[in-house]
């Protein structure tokens, strides 16, 4: 792992086409502006995680149509009853 | 005559499942938690909504249902980077199906993340949605029947 120091209002620069900008810091926060291109997705790492963690939930589940169906048929009763 | 071949894993959850390769789909960057695998079936259960992806390596498998069953008003923007992942190169090429996960007896759909399936070549991938109003959990309720 790379570790650079900065300060407010400088930069880095990844690869030629993304940079990353110390906006503001306050505290413990920094605020950071980031321009890449389009293709480029940026997440913050903590919705990645509880993606991750519900996908390990749901891909080790063993259910089969009927069992499904039952919990559907409950779900419905119960919206249908605030409805 | 057909050239295809067919090959059989075998699911603890599941049982034997005989796989065409009509049937596997591609994952180029795996699905989030599952990153090393890429190569899943996808079969219906029975004649309802609901699929199986099944990994063709290991025993993890996930049950899809169709995004338009899922919610009312679903929609999104597919990113650059997931089209060109897949190549795809029409939107009605595309089929967008969400994660069921069952947690206490309730039934919820992943709206955050859902998977995007490029029918042409039949690569796809897990999209993360980044909008505070998809959540992870939306608690499913479809109109049976229909």
């Amino acid at each position: 792992m790379l570790i650079l120091k900065r300060k407010l209002g400088e930069s880095i620069v990844i690869d030629d086409h993304i940079e990353v900008h110390v906006v503001s810091i306050e505290g413990e926060t920094v605020k950071l502006g980031i321009s890449a291109p389009q293709h480029i997705q940026i997440l913050r790492k903590e919705l990645v995680e509880s993606i991750r963690q519900e996908n390990r939930t749901a891909g080790s589940q063993m259910l089969n149509q009927a069992a499904l169906l039952q919990l559907l048929h409950q779900a419905n009763k119960s919206t249908s009853k605030e409805g | 005559m057909s050239s295809q071949s067919v090959r059989v894993i075998e699911s603890t959850a599941y049982g034997k499942i005989e796989v065409n390769d009509s049937h596997i789909f591609h994952f180029p960057k795996g699905i989030f938690g599952f990153d090393g695998l890429h190569d899943y079936v996808m079969m219906q259960v029975g004649d309802g909504p609901f699929h199986v992806l099944h990994a063709l390596d290991e025993q993890i498998s996930f049950i899809l249902l169709p995004a338009s069953l899922a919610a009312d008003d679903y929609g999104f923007h597919i990113g650059q980077s997931v089209i060109d992942m897949l190549e795809i190169a029409r939107p009605e090429d595309v089929l967008t199906y969400v994660i069921v996960n069952v947690i206490d007896n309730q039934i919820y759909v992943n709206l955050k993340a859902p998977i995007i399936i490029n029918t042409i070549n039949r690569k796809a991938a897990q999209h993360i949605i980044d909008d505070a109003s998809y959540p992870l959990r939306h608690p499913l309720s479809i109109r049976e029947g229909s």
